[in-house]
This record gives C-alpha cells, structure tokens and sequence, in this order.
C-alpha cells in the first residue's frame, strides 16, 4: 500500500504547485511574463484532487484496522485528528472547485487573490496533519505551511512555464523577477524545512538507519541536484532558461514529491535506538551493511572501500555531467546525469556508514 | 573531510532542541512493565504519550501463546483500559496493542509482565474453596449470559457502526455529486458565450 499512498501524496504536492503557480501568474501583470494557458479543467481537476488525494492518512488508518477485519470509516473520520482534517479539507476543496468554475473567465485581480487565498488555505489546513504538527502545534503547522506555500509558489510557476507557455514573449522581464523569486522561495524552504527536521529527526545521523531518515538523505540529495539544475538555468545558459531546461528541472522536482510521499508513510525517528532494537534496521541499510548493528551503535562516516567506489563512480559521473554542459546537449541528458550523481553519492553516504 | 563532518554534526547537535517527547509510545501501564502481580487481576491499563485513536486494538497472551478472552476494552484519551473475562493466568502476560496515535501513525508495539497468583490447582484455603464453587453454581452460566449479552451488543455496536458508515458515504457521495451539477451549470453558460 505504501506505493500507492506515496504517489497520492506527491500527486497532492503537484495539485497544489499547480493551483499556486497559476494564481500568482494570472496576478502577474501580462508584460512581465510569457503567455500561458493551462486547460481549466486541469485546474479543477487540481481542486478536486486536493479534496480527494488528502484521504491518504485517513487511508493508512483504515487499512491498518482493517487488518483487524474491522472497517470503522465513520469513527475514523470522524473522531480521529486526521479524519475531522481530511473532511474539513474535503469540504474546503469542494467550495475551491465550484470558486473555480464560476470564475473561470474571470481574470481580474480580485478573482486572482481569492484564488491564491484559497490555495493557501488549504495547504494550511492539510498542515495540521503533518508529522511536526501533532508534536508542536503552534510551530509545526506555521514551519509546515511556508514549507509547502514557498514549495508550491515557486514549483508552480516553474511546472506552468515549463509545460503550458505558449511563447518566449517577455521571456526576460520574466527572469528579472523569477530569479530572485525562486532564490527567496529556496530560502524559505530550506529555512522551514530545517525547522522540521529539529522535530522530525532529532537524531540526523543516526536517522539514516532507519527509512525514514535514508529518504530524507535521498530528499536532500535531490533538493541540491534541482538546484544545479536551477543554477544553469539562471546564470549559465547563455539565452537565460529554456523551456526544455525547466521541463527537465520539473521532473526532478517531482522525484523530490514522490520522495516525500514515501517519507510521508513511515514513522520520523524520534529514537533512533529504540526503534532500531523493535523492528531492527531498514531493509536497505541491512542489505548495505556488512555485520550486525547493534541498537546501541550510533551513526558515524568514514570512507570504506566500498564507499569509495561508489565515490569513485560520482566522480566520474560529475566529469559527465560538465561535459554534458559544455557541449550543451539536452537538458533531460543533464537531468538524467544529475540523477545519477544523487543516486551514486546516497550509495556512497550509505556505505560509509560505520558505527561510533 | 572527517573535520567538516563533526562540524556539522556539531551544528545540526546545536541547532536541535531537547525534545521530552516520543511517536505515541506507551507512557505508563497498570501493571507497569516487567512487573510481577501477585493477586488475581482482571484488569490492565495502558497510558500513552498522546491521545490514540477510536478502532485501536490490544490483545492479551499468555505464556503458552493462548489469546485470552477480552470483556471489554474502554479507550479515553490517552487510555486504554482491557478487562478481561477470567482472571490474568500465572506467568508472562504479553500486551499487543495495534493502536492509531494522534498524528495518524499505526504503531503496534507492546509489553509483558508477570503474573505469580497464589492460586493452585487444589483449594487449599476457604477462600478458593469458595472461589471454586461460585464459579460452578454462578458464575458458569453468569459468564455465558454475560458473553451473549457481550456478543448482542457487539453486534450492536458492528450495526450502529456500519450505519454510520453508510450514512458518512452517503453524505460524502452526495456532496461530489452536487457539486459536480453545480460545476457543470456554472461552466456551461460560460463556454457558449
């Protein structure tokens, strides 16, 4: 079930970026950016999927219980934090939808606030389901919410300029102001995402034996290849950003939601040793590791002979991805390469484990 | 490389608050953990870090593996209270609770403690002389009265259960639908204009 759950998450990320970027764009003026069209439908559709894609949680629940052979839908989505959240969202995006419909050839100002508003409020409201947000209110659902609005802001404009402009007009005056837009957005998310950390693993370098926290090395990973891939895009290209460019840096960007939906399905190691003595260390880690880890080891990185290997592959890789570059070939060959890089150097990180 | 490593792992040690709290684990238990009851008990209770959820499930074992028979379970809050048809058997009891804590995250975890009765097979003492016989002359066909009553009315709660499910999918199915209609009229005038 985790595959299914972990894609409906990353699905709800893009429904979200998707709302965002097109409610900022259509409040930008039209000299400052390209001409777009995104199909209104795919904008309701985004609405709606919102409403229905935030069942995860309550999904997880139900499947739990029902491996009890019970099914108590009402009671769980009712009674339960995540079920009353899931419902109040489910109402929220319905109103969202039919807003939608209403205003769809309507593109003045107040029309483009209200819209904007009413994504912000629903990202704010699936906030309260986070995993920080029943550890610290107040703080979890405020570091939650700038994390997923700065995300969607600057993922959205990015994914509406990549897949649905409809010409390079005003493509600089756009730049002038996306550049600095996305770098502030970077910040913010960077910021409010180490906040969450402080919550979600309180024990980083330990976290890395469990899913949760390989994944979150993966996510990081990730993060720094988008921005590569961001940082050709703004000063490197001779001609500024190509569509091309941003449609591969989107893909990456939807690696990083796919794993955050993972993350999103397992337990945050809030202690790492407890949890490693009850259900021992995770799948990949015990696979990599050579001996036994004991739950009272901690986490410490050295470079191993295997874990020189695979820096060895990294190195090579790195020496593909300039070449890539100065020869300017495709962008999706970049992205391919970049990927690769992460993948290389999280295998590397994870053998050069070794215990304290 | 190692230098700028624990220098960041100085960092990040700095940069992260003290936390008291743990994933909705258990908090305290009556009987505590490891501990060895000595009277005949029917009762345990489990106290958790956060409130858990309604549908959260435990079950008891005893130490040749049987699964004993549950009366009631009450969850409140934090609590979960299990009582149990006959009193806890001599030796480990195993708590497993499979349980949904606040932040919507399954746990199934547990515990054991001891249980070391004075009770013996033979009565040795009046008091299980008397034991004994109440449990031949009243309390046999008490307990089967009790577990039908038990099963009418978990059948009950099974039924009030499903109605409110019905009523919830309803509820649920009805408002896509509406709006879909909605969605529909508002657009269509739009499109031929």
């Amino acid at each position: 079930m985790i595959p299914l759950l972990m894609v409906t998450e990353a699905l709800l990320y893009l429904c979200f970026a998707l709302l965002m970027g097109h409610s900022i764009l259509s409040l930008v003026p039209a000299d400052k950016r390209p001409a777009f069209r995104v199909p209104n439908g795919l904008l309701l559709a985004s609405a709606f999927g919102i409403g229905i894609l935030s069942f995860g949680p309550v999904l997880r629940i139900l499947l739990f219980f029902s491996q009890s052979g019970s099914f108590p839908f009402a009671s769980v989505v009712l009674d339960s934090r995540p079920g009353i959240i899931w419902l109040i969202t489910f109402v929220a995006s319905l109103l969202y939808v039919v807003f939608l419909a209403m205003s769809e050839r309507d593109s003045s100002k107040r029309t483009g606030v209200l819209s904007l508003t009413g994504v912000v409020i629903l990202i704010v409201m699936t906030s309260f389901s986070g995993h920080v947000a029943t550890l610290a209110p107040v703080i979890g659902v405020t570091a939650q919410s700038v994390h997923v609005i700065a995300m969607a802001s600057w993922a959205g404009i990015l994914f509406i300029m990549a897949w649905f402009a409809r010409s390079k007009s005003n493509w600089g005056a756009f730049l002038a102001w996306y550049t600095p837009f996305s770098i502030a957005s970077m910040i913010l998310i960077t910021a409010a995402g180490l906040i969450l950390m402080q919550y979600t693993v309180p024990e980083y370098w330990n976290s890395w034996l469990l899913p949760y926290g390989e994944a979150l090395l993966l996510k990081h990973l990730l993060y720094a290849g988008v921005l590569t891939i961001a940082a050709v895009n703004a000063f490197l290209l001779k001609k500024g950003m190509s569509p091309s460019w941003l449609r591969a840096e989107s893909i990456v960007i939807g690696l990083v939601f796919l794993v955050t939906g993972f993350m999103g399905q397992s337990s945050p190691p809030l202690d790492v040793s407890k949890t490693v003595q009850s259900q021992g260390v995770s799948p990949l880690f015990s696979a990599l590791y050579e001996g036994i880890w004991q739950p009272a080891m901690s986490v410490q990185v050295e470079l191993t002979t295997s874990s020189l290997f695979w820096l060895g592959i990294t190195v090579v890789l790195a020496i593909c991805q300039f070449l890539v570059l100065r020869e300017n070939k495709s962008a999706l060959l970049y992205a391919l390469v970049v990927c690769s890089i992460v993948l290389s150097l999280f295998m590397t990180i994870m053998l050069a484990i070794v215990p304290a | 490389m190692k230098k700028m490593i624990t220098a960041w792992m100085l960092v990040l040690t700095l940069l992260v608050p003290i936390h008291a709290f743990a994933h909705t684990g258990m908090e305290e238990a009556d009987p505590s953990e490891g501990s060895v009851v000595t009277e005949s008990i029917y009762e345990v209770t489990v106290t958790f870090t956060t409130p858990i959820s309604e549908g959260s499930t435990v079950a008891l074992t005893a130490a040749d593996g049987t699964e004993l028979a549950l009366q009631d379970v009450v969850i409140d809050e934090n609590t979960m209270m299990v009582k149990t048809v006959e009193p806890l058997p001599n030796g480990t009891i195993n708590v497993d609770w499979k349980i949904v804590g606040e932040d919507g995250h399954p746990i199934e975890e547990g515990y054991s403690f001891e249980v070391d009765a004075p009770i013996e097979e033979a009565p040795s003492s009046d008091e299980e002389g008397q034991a004994e016989e109440s449990v031949d002359t009243e309390d046999a066909p008490e307990s089967e009265s009790e577990s039908a009553t038990e099963s009418a009315s978990d059948e009950a709660v099974d039924d009030s259960n499903q109605l409110r499910n019905s009523l919830l999918i309803a509820g649920i199915a009805a408002l896509i639908l509406i709006v879909g209609v909605v969605v529909f009229f508002v657009r269509k005038p739009k499109r031929n204009e």
